[in-house]
């Protein structure tokens, strides 16, 4: 396999790992800016989306795949959009807990829109997408009590809060992902590509911890 | 090709979605370390919290649409 096809089949996860090390306080350290993160997410999703498959592996005729794009849903996107914000919401060093407070609700903000343009594509089941908004209120509800421990001078009951608010962000992250994958999935019958389909970054493992806005 | 297209414009928008919120939490950062504020004011929570009250609501209304078409 030449460079070229080595990047076709796992450059998503190349790039996904560079926006790791961007997102990680040895990235932010190097190079300490928010859109770091970012255009690497970009350049991640523009490998998923628009560069071919690996050419090496032999053309199998498939009644519904017909490239990257088949299998892929919105939920992916979805994914992608929380893992960029919070990648970038992990780069604003030395904000305020109130600030990174702001910053935790307008990604919920973000999520709930995004979800709302999936719905309405088609792309986003009703009930996923429920599950999607009573995750948000969720995270919304876990804020609004941080900010009301910080307005009372609870600071490390509104520092836990947040830590809630990050995880609950990070399970609306686990579920999407969860649902991306789910319907990422071949169908049974369809033939296997000799060069397997790359393994998206964000079917990782759950367990993995994930940078975001937490009190440093 | 044409079948592709309906999933680059849900990329664009979910993308633009995304670098919209990354420019949103820096304007409220920078705007709030320009005034040497080191929490939001409340006209910034009011805008935030607002726009989350909108967007649950166009999502719950996106959410019946769906289910009254069964999807």
């Amino acid at each position: 396999m030449n460079p070229w096809q080595w990047f076709l089949a796992h450059g998503d996860k190349l790039l996904a790992t560079l926006t790791a090390w961007l997102s990680s306080p040895q990235g932010q350290s190097a190079i300490p800016s928010a859109w770091a993160p970012t255009i690497a997410g970009v350049l991640t999703l523009v490998h998923l989306l628009f560069l071919p498959e690996p050419s090496s592996a032999p053309t199998v005729a498939t009644p519904t795949a017909t490239g990257k794009q088949s299998g892929r849903t919105s939920l992916t996107f979805l994914a992608m959009v929380l893992a960029i914000v919070l990648a970038a919401c992990a780069t604003f060093g030395g904000l305020s807990l109130d600030e990174k407070l702001g910053a935790a609700q307008i990604s919920v903000t973000n999520v709930v829109k995004a979800a709302t343009t999936a719905v309405q594509a088609g792309t986003l089941s009703s009930a996923n997408a429920q599950s999607v908004l009573n995750m948000a209120q969720g995270a919304k509800d876990i804020i609004a009590t941080a900010r009301a421990d910080e307005a009372a001078g609870n600071t490390t009951g509104a520092s836990t809060e947040l830590t809630l608010a990050t995880s609950a962000l990070t399970a609306l992250q686990t579920f999407l992902n969860d649902k991306a994958g789910a319907a990422a999935q071949p169908p049974p019958a369809a033939p296997q590509p000799a060069v397997g389909p790359k393994t998206s970054y964000y079917a990782r493992d759950p367990a993995e911890p994930f940078l975001a806005c937490t009190e440093s | 090709m044409a079948a592709i297209l309906p999933t680059v414009a849900n990329a664009i928008d979910l993308l633009l979605a995304a670098t919209q919120a990354a420019s949103q939490i820096a304007g409220v950062v920078q705007s709030a370390k320009a005034a040497g504020q080191t929490i939001l004011t409340a006209e910034q929570w009011a805008t935030i919290t607002g726009n989350e009250d909108s967007a649950e609501a166009q999502l719950s209304a996106a959410i019946a649409t769906a289910k009254a078409q069964g999807k």
